[in-house]
């Protein structure tokens, strides 16, 4: 009789504009709004990537902070809704632009969005040391990537150099954000696999890089897109602005062997270097995943026709979704995507159709219990109220309250492999 | 009668209005004006020049524990009321939801529109926003005239009105007529005339352009005081008559654009008129006799109490918002579906902060909530469009989806978008029981943090939303009671709860309604079958809570909490026992828990005892841990307590003891620390750089309740005696 599942329960624009900006090491968000939209935000980007080595919330007691070291909120009420908040934002700045960041990212909250105060009006008499961008309207239930993107490109417009570099060399990662589970882990792989083929990574576009790497964002050859849906409309920005081109994976995201060496190869191919390294590295896990299966499937036929759930970006389930197919021999029977990317969105549709499992596409997971779900901790959360045991694998936020020491990768070689071992012992019933 | 007068700004409304309640105070009736506009002049004809204390400045400077309503009520010409919205300066915030917040003002310090007999609003404009619409929502205005000039704009206004009349006509027309403010007697009259026409209303009134209304605004009077025999002041005792006696009511139609502007631009030129309006009387009564200003009164008697959230009422800075507050809460109430107005965002973020509770409790204790997992909310995902244009048909829409999962009831939660651009959640609400009568639709109000922070929405949710479940039918049953204010994101909740419900069946007592946790719609309406209340926590929550039930219910709650540590857990069962005469129950009950108890004390206490122990804490309350502390024979050497936004109440019932200091300023600590020198420091966080190396602990901020809350402590303080001071991780720092 309830909502059966939390579809509606997903992060818009608004984090997406926050998370782009936490994205940067020596930036910070001030968020011009109400506590309640500052908390989550600022445990959430701690908690992505975290800068101080300290949670007692007496040591961030300072007005502003309410005792989180992470987005400062003028915290709007009722009043400051009706007379505007010219008193906080003339005290805040200040304050905020002595904490040493780089950049401030002024960001309005939804709420603060609509009594129009100005911003920039307020960043320009404050004449801060520090450079400040005002995101005055981050959208209203727009997707996460879409305020991602838009928050990007305000800032590289307002600190990246528009002159052309006398020599350029390797890539940005492009697509990421420290909004995306185990990010850290993928970037490491990824970069790794780059690496062995030659090609230096310049920054990985607001997810854990800093400001002095964004200003040589146009130092690189390639932007390398990692997930379509928070590139697409930053790659013909930086095509415009920097000159550059962009590389978008075909198969989507480098998930699963399959598609992490068709990312590779393409990256390689546009650059002109051999992809044979990263690709020797890539066998390497193959022939690691393949003693593994091959012991595991000989004493129980798994992971063969053993059914699967997919809660995520397009990007994300297209490669995964075919890579459990074609690779494990596992069958789909729910596949949930919201709003991602067209192009993964369409093929997604085509491959279930042409493996007769069209059934599954944004079928509910509760209907029929997959043996592995993949997709957030609340997706998983959720299907554990039913009492069926399944094996749940984490894949995007919110997470449950594991905390992963060593840095976990779904993407690349290392990530196929990670997959595998938790496929394997899910099943197992370990 | 409530009448809303309406037109483009600077047309004369207020001039109008304040005459028209000069008139109907004049014909003997009671009048309370007030002004939405945020220039504030609409009532400074009537009460002799005086610019009053507008209601948003007043909220803005006065804590809203010490706001009175007689401080924004002026009583005027003929014991006219008067009141101003007021508002910001031209260029910052925003007016129109000045106009809510004003609203929301007067109901809550309980001004009653209906001791009068007629409220006149005067309202700014051409209904730009939801904020300036407010007195065409259900049950305020009753009757709407529009004040229109012969220019265009004045007129272009006027159609724009008549939108939004259309848009609130739910339930029948509120349409009086027009009232036509001529700029003089050489303008064309035809096309208001022919607009009239065209929009099938009369013109009620024609105020003619005279000399004496700028006499009588240097008199600081209305003309009706100041040149009562004058031709204009007849004009206003014949429009006062008409409000009275009218009966006939218009529904709102509008023209097109295109429709309007050749109605109107390709007039006739204009006629020439005689100037028989202008005529003046040779002196004015009452010149600058300016009366005593006369207060407001309220009855005692009218007021019901508010409850406010600590942040609210003492004015600090707001701690989560009463939207969230909210959602935790009607989420807890199975079979129903909680709607939430507002962008996906703030769905989002709400929902994570029970999720993470959720996770909390199925980690720490296996216990896997299905509200707190996969609460049941649906989120209008309100857009740009909704945000410009208005979200009632989306929010009607979502209604509507909520509808169809057939719930017992179904909740309404808004945000601050929604309440800033000042949806009605009332009308959709209007709207979809005509459609589904049989399912409940509950507002709760929150409008994100513009009706207060999060403990708000908890108490909001508690009382207008579950509360407007109970049945007020039920017959009472004996040996069970309601548990109140449990804290729903605490991990330990439900294992409390669990503990409590299991020393209660002891003493033959069951439990009747949570309210609000982990509930039911059946268990909320058999609310007032139990003789008694049980609260968790009678923290600034669990008080008011209490006082909210034994106001408006009538069912008293038990003074103690649920217990923590052996004391106090005897004297909740003995409290509990006596009101049910389960004495003898009840001292079994003790006397089983006090054996074990002293054996775990002989366990732990040769290791503990004459060990130092400060504790530095959030909590107001740590008696239980104090107790347990002096049991092991160790000693408390000083309490801090640090201020927390939801609490403000310390006790201690061993005040001799040790040293308080509440308000604890923590720059003290390193201080106190070199002073005292503990051996054991306890707080809710571990912290860093102390002055000397000392063994921390973390003590929970909603401890396990029960007999032994205070010695679950007791083995691992004694174990993490024996650790060395300082790990060596410490030192492997960047």
């Amino acid at each position: 009789m309830m909502p059966s599942d939390n579809s509606n329960i997903i992060p818009d624009s608004f984090t997406g504009a926050i998370m782009a900006i936490e994205g940067i090491r020596d930036a910070a968000v001030l968020l011009n709004g109400p506590t309640g939209c500052k908390f989550y935000h600022g445990a959430i980007s701690e908690n992505q990537m975290p800068r101080t080595d300290f949670i007692d919330p007496l040591y961030y007691s300072e007005e502003f902070y309410f005792g989180q070291p992470r987005v400062p909120v003028t915290y709007l009420d009722d009043y400051d809704y009706v007379f505007g908040a010219t008193d906080k934002l003339e005290k805040i700045l200040p304050v905020v632009a002595k904490k040493g960041q780089g950049l401030i990212g002024v960001i309005n909250s939804p709420g603060a969005a609509l009594i129009g105060d100005d911003l920039l009006r307020f960043i320009k008499n404050a004449n801060l040391p520090v450079p400040c961008i005002a995101v005055e309207n981050t959208g209203f239930s727009q997707p996460l990537a879409w305020g991602f993107q838009n928050t990007v490109k305000e800032v590289l417009t307002r600190i990246a150099p528009l002159e052309s570099p006398r020599e350029k060399a390797g890539v940005n990662l492009m697509g990421v954000s420290i909004f995306h589970h185990h990010w850290q882990g993928n970037i490491a792989e990824l970069t790794t696999l780059l690496q062995a083929c030659g090609i230096r990574v310049n920054t990985t576009v607001c997810a854990g890089c800093t400001l002095a790497e964004l200003k040589n964002i146009n130092l690189a050859r390639l932007n390398v897109v990692v997930h379509a849906e928070y590139a697409n409309t930053l790659m013909p920005f930086m095509a415009e602005r920097f000159n550059m081109d962009s590389f978008i994976p075909p198969d989507g995201a480098p998930v699963g062997f399959q598609a992490t060496e068709s990312w590779i190869s393409g990256v390689c191919e546009i650059l002109d270097v051999s992809p044979a390294p990263a690709l020797e590295l890539i066998k390497n896990g193959r022939q690691k995943s393949h003693e593994a299966l091959n012991r595991f499937n000989a004493l129980t036929g798994l992971p063969k026709g053993a059914t699967f759930g997919v809660e995520g970006d397009a990007s994300m389930a297209l490669p995964l979704v075919t890579w459990l197919y074609e690779y494990l021999g596992m069958v789909p029977v729910s596949v949930r995507v919201n709003r991602g990317d067209a192009q993964s969105t369409h093929n997604l549709k085509l491959f279930l159709q042409k493996i007769d499992c069209a059934g599954a596409w944004q079928a509910h997971m509760a209907h029929e219990i997959p043996d592995v779900v993949f997709g957030s901790g609340a997706v998983i959360a959720r299907l554990r109220v039913s009492g069926h045991p399944f094996t749940g694998i984490e894949l995007s936020l919110p997470a449950g309250t594991y905390q992963h020491v060593i840095p976990k990768a779904y993407m690349g070689s290392q990530g196929a492999l990670y997959l595998i071992e938790r496929i394997i012992n899910g099943l197992a019933g370990c | 009668m409530k009448i809303a007068i309406y037109g483009k700004g600077g047309i004369g409304k207020s001039t109008i209005s304040a005459n028209l309640s000069a008139a109907l105070a004049k014909a003997g009736k009671k009048v309370l004006q007030i002004g939405c506009d945020p220039k504030h002049d609409s009532t400074r004809l009537l009460l002799g020049g005086k610019r009053i204390m507008t209601a948003l400045d007043y909220m803005k400077n006065t804590p809203v524990g010490l706001q009175r309503l007689d401080r924004v009520l002026h009583v005027g010409y003929k014991g006219i009321v008067c009141a101003e919205a007021g508002g910001p300066e031209p260029g910052v915030g925003c007016a129109g939801r000045g106009i809510l917040s004003t609203f929301a003002l007067f109901e809550r310090l309980g001004l009653d529109m209906n001791t009068f007999d007629v409220v006149v609003y005067d309202v700014l404009g051409d209904v730009v926003c939801g904020g300036f619409a407010v007195p065409l929502r259900q049950g305020f205005a009753d009757t709407v005239y529009v004040v229109t000039s012969e220019e265009f704009m004045s007129i272009y206004a006027a159609n724009n009105i008549l939108k939004g009349v259309k848009n609130f006509d739910q339930g029948g027309h509120r349409l009086a007529g027009l009232i036509l403010n001529s700029r003089g007697t050489h303008e064309n009259r035809h096309p208001v005339k022919r607009f009239a026409q065209n929009v099938k209303l009369p013109v009620k009134q024609t105020v003619p352009r005279s000399e004496l209304f700028r006499k009588a605004e240097m008199m600081e009077k209305t003309v009706v005081e100041a040149f009562p025999d004058s031709t204009e002041a007849r004009a206003f005792h014949d429009l006062a008559r008409d409000v009275l006696e009218n009966h006939t009511f218009y529904p709102a139609r509008f023209l097109n654009e295109d429709v309007l502007e050749q109605l109107i631009l390709q007039d006739s030129p204009p006629q020439a008129q005689t100037d028989a309006e202008n005529r003046v009387p040779s002196k004015a009564p009452g010149i600058n006799e300016k009366s005593p200003e006369k207060k407001f009164k309220v009855k005692s008697s009218d007021k019901k109490s508010v409850f406010l959230s600590k942040s609210l009422l003492t004015r600090e800075p707001l701690h989560g918002c009463a939207f969230s507050g909210a959602l935790a809460t009607t989420t807890q109430i199975k079979d129903t579906v909680t709607v939430a107005h507002g962008p996906r965002s703030c769905t989002n973020i709400a929902c994570q902060a029970i999720l993470s509770a959720g996770f909390r409790l199925f980690t720490r204790k296996k216990i896997l909530l299905e509200n707190q997992i996969a609460p049941a909310v649906i989120s209008s995902d309100m857009d740009e469009s909704v945000v410009i244009y208005g979200g009632k048909d989306n929010l009607v829409k979502t209604l509507e989806q909520a509808m169809e999962q057939n719930p017992k009831a179904v909740f309404l939660v808004t945000t601050c978008p929604s309440g800033v651009i000042g949806d009605d959640p009332v009308a959709a609400i209007h709207e979809i029981r005509q459609k589904y009568p049989q399912i409940p639709v509950i507002a709760v109000t929150s409008d994100g943090n513009l009706r207060g922070d999060y403990m708000q929405g908890v108490l909001n949710a508690c009382m207008e939303g579950a509360g407007a479940l109970m049945d007020k039918t039920v017959t009472p049953k004996s040996h069970c009671v309601n548990i109140l204010a449990e804290k729903n994101i605490a991990f330990n909740a439900e294992s409390n709860f669990n503990t409590i419900a299991d020393i209660l069946k002891e003493m033959n007592i069951d439990i009747n309604c949570r309210f609000v946790r982990n509930t039911s719609v059946e268990q909320l309406k058999g609310f007032l079958k139990a003789p008694l209340n049980l609260p968790a926590y009678t923290d600034y929550f669990g008080r008011l809570m209490a006082d909210f039930i034994d106001e408006r219910l009538g069912i008293p709650t038990a003074k103690q909490p649920f217990p923590v540590g052996f004391s106090e857990s005897v004297a909740w069962v003995r409290e509990i026992a006596d009101f049910f005469h389960e004495s003898m129950a009840g001292e079994r009950v003790i006397d089983t828990h006090r054996r074990h108890y002293e054996t775990m004390i002989k366990t732990y206490g040769h290791t503990l005892k004459g060990r130092r122990l400060m504790i530095l804490t959030y909590m107001h309350n740590v008696d239980w841990i104090v107790e347990a502390a002096f049991d092991l024979g160790m000693e408390v050497i000083k309490v801090c307590i640090l201020n927390f936004s939801q609490d403000n109440l310390f006790i201690t019932r061993y005040p001799e003891r040790f040293e308080v200091e509440t308000n604890y300023d923590p720059a003290k600590r390193d201080k106190d620390l070199e002073r005292l020198k503990p051996d054991l420091l306890l707080g809710n966080y571990t912290p860093k750089n102390l002055p000397y190396p000392l063994h921390v602990d973390i003590i929970p901020m909603c401890p396990d309740v029960g007999f032994y809350g205070g010695l679950a402590f007791a083995h691992r303080w004694a174990t993490l005696i024996k650790a060395p001071v300082t790990e060596g991780w410490k030192n492997d720092a960047l």
